[in-house]
């Protein structure tokens, strides 16, 4: 590529319009390689074939729960392998930021470590977790993080379970478990028996925020799914049975059609570079048509001047987009810091190639116009100064 | 100066001013000799750029015929002419059109792009030219680092680069002081001399004029008096085209 020097010269005539066109095009490639992930995970059709955990939600509202029987009745569903509940406690810990760090459950505790079977804990201290009705176990990073320890007594303050004494509860930490998924898992949940808050809550008792269960055979995961589904089709509460994930998004999707908003954020972003852009490539056009003019009578082609002008505007986007998207796959790596219970989104080949596509439509709607405009220009009127 | 390099026979050209045609050449006859150093004079407006346009096939006749080297290059397409340019023709212009953003050694490169030529020997022709117009030492520079007399030597290194057998320059040194114009057509000289280019220099500078070898008036798009035919007593010559050129020159 010889003229590669003529087109590195021309995009660097001003270093300081370059970057910011440079800088603007990174942005965006960076936001389409964080948002497309997320767009993505909300399109995606939920597929619930090859899986072996899945969790029953109520159908319609995320502020609905499941009275408990159903658990006993998806438990009794044959190709049921083994199935738990768990409720969302909330409260506070120390206050609103450290609670934040991480979230509390009310479990089924024998059932519902027999489930998570990523989580590893000894077995004196699962059996102290199942016997002991205050006790309450946490995860690696949450211990280390507040200074638990074995034995600690553990304050929460509720708001949405309050008990006869008020919305102070006190736990017994008898466990700490690691995850068998390695460093980087999610090791934050703090978990409690159920039966003990069942029984000091004053409202709402016997209601499950899910029913989570594995199966004998993951070949059985769709219709297991729908056979749960329509048995509490007529029931005080209709039942969604899907994948955690799935769980998690359609939460998020009753705050609105996030995949939409996403896509049209990134929609506002591309149209207002591609003007800025486009004013921009064809100023930096007309500036030189004089000297274009000169490359003209100097025996370049209209073909080698339209080169030259597509290709600035091909390494310039092309360039920020593998910047961008780079960037992007980087720090998807930390998604799981942000939303642990979504699996970490990752940059797909395909959202790559969208970008990539992207990029060279960028270049084409907004090189091809100043490129022409270049190769019409008459030369004798030009150097006509 | 056997010859006949370029022969113009009969050609017209006219600009459309709004919607009336403004005739700038009518009818010219000319023909030039390989080899020879030929100064075109004339007042501003009377079609000396126009005609070397048409000589460097920059632009196209309305009518006659353009022959180079026994080629008509009006009858080439567009794209044949362009590529003939790049073979045939260096061109000298007098705001030495060179690019900023590029050394001096690439900008008389650039001619060398539209050939096979490798990145090697690219650089080694451009030396080559450099050294030819004396600024071998300064390839590294950039056109605003160089005052305008090395700018417009680098414009003829960019001319001769692609070794074409004419040059046609356009007020080489209409914007230059005495002596870097003289130096300037000293080179000019050199080239015709010594490497035998065939020069077609406009110019409204008599003192210019006689570095060549011919002169021609030219006004009002017709070519009316050879002025010199054979530079014998270059004092005196300059004197008779002083007196011929005072009136209408700048
Ligand atoms: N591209 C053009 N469009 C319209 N008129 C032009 C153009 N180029 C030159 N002319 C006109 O043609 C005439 C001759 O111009 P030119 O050849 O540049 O003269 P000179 O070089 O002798 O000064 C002038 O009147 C000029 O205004
Ligand atoms: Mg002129």
């Amino acid at each position: 590529m010889k003229y590669f020097g003529l087109i590195l010269a021309s995009l660097w005539r001003k270093p300081l319009r370059t970057s910011l066109t440079a800088a603007t095009l990174l942005v965006a490639f960076l936001l389409f390689g964080l948002l497309e992930p997320v767009s993505q995970m909300f399109s995606d059709s939920s597929n619930l074939a090859g899986e072996s955990r899945l969790w029953v939600s109520p159908r319609h509202s995320i502020s609905d729960m499941l009275p408990v029987r159903y658990h006993q009745q998806i438990q009794q569903i044959e190709g049921i392998d083994t199935a738990a509940h768990q409720t969302w406690f909330g409260g506070v810990y120390i206050d609103a930021i450290s609670s934040s760090a991480f979230t509390r459950w009310a479990v089924s505790a024998e059932e519902f470590m027999q489930i998570n079977s990523q989580m590893v804990l000894p077995q004196e201290q699962l059996n102290a977790f199942i016997n002991i009705p205050t006790a309450a176990v946490v995860g690696r990073a949450t211990a280390e993080r507040f200074g638990m320890k074995l034995g600690d007594k553990i304050p929460l303050t509720a708001d949405i379970w309050h008990n006869e004494d008020g919305s102070h509860w006190t736990f017994d930490l008898v466990g700490i478990y690691d995850s068998a998924e390695g460093e980087n898992a999610d090791t934050s949940r703090m978990l409690i028996n159920y039966d003990y808050f069942d029984e000091y809550r004053i409202v709402g008792k016997g209601i499950v925020s899910n029913v989570v269960f594995t199966l004998d055979d993951v070949e059985r995961s769709a219709s297991i799914a729908t056979e749960i589904d329509s048995m509490f089709s007529n029931s005080q509460m209709e039942t969604l049975t899907s994948t955690e994930q799935d769980y998690l998004l359609n939460q998020l999707s009753q705050v609105g059609n996030i995949g939409l908003i996403v896509r049209a954020i990134m929609g506002a972003v591309f149209f207002t570079i591609l003007l800025l852009t486009a004013n921009t490539m064809s100023q930096a056009v007309r500036e030189r048509l004089a000297e274009l003019a000169v490359l003209k009578t100097l025996g370049f082609q209209n073909q080698n001047i339209l080169l030259i002008v597509l290709a600035e505007a091909f390494l310039l986007s092309l360039i920020t987009a593998a910047i961008g998207l780079g960037l992007a796959a980087y720090l998807l790596q930390y998604s799981e810091y942000i939303v642990p219970q979504i699996t970490t989104l990752n940059l797909g080949m395909s959202s790559v190639m969208t970008g990539l596509l992207i990029a060279v439509a960028l270049s084409l709607i907004v090189g091809l116009p100043p490129a022409m405009q270049a190769t019409r220009v008459n030369i004798a009127a030009a150097l006509q100064r | 100066m056997s010859k006949t390099l370029i022969k113009i026979s009969g050609v017209s050209k006219q600009y459309l001013q709004g919607n009336t045609p403004v005739p700038v050449l009518e009818n010219l006859n000319l023909t030039i000799e390989e080899g020879d150093f030929l100064a075109l004079m004339g007042p501003s407006g009377s079609g000396k750029t126009t005609l070397l346009n048409l000589i460097g096939g920059l632009d196209q006749p309305d009518s006659g015929t353009i022959d180079f080297d026994g080629q008509c290059i009006n009858a080439f397409s567009s794209s044949l002419l362009t590529k003939w340019r790049s073979q045939q023709v260096g061109f000298v212009f007098q705001f030495y059109n060179l690019l900023p953003i590029l050394t001096a050694r690439k900008n008389v490169e650039l001619p060398l792009l539209l050939t096979a030529l490798s990145g090697q020997q690219r650089k080694f022709r451009a030396d080559t030219a450099l050294e030819i117009v004396g600024l071998a030492e300064r390839a590294e520079h950039k056109p605003g680092e160089l005052s305008g007399g090395q700018q417009q030597r680098v414009a003829i290194a960019r001319a001769i680069v692609s070794d074409p057998s004419l040059i046609v320059c356009d007020e080489p040194t209409g914007d230059l002081d005495r002596q870097s114009a003289d130096e300037i057509l000293n080179l000019l000289q050199v080239l015709n001399s010594e490497h035998g280019k065939t020069i077609i220099m406009v110019t409204h500078d008599p003192k210019a004029a006689r570095y060549a070898k011919h002169g021609l008036y030219m006004d009002k798009g017709k070519l009316v008096s050879e002025v010199v035919s054979e530079i014998v007593d270059e004092a005196e010559m300059a004197e008779a085209r002083q007196q011929t050129i005072e009136e209408p020159g700048t």
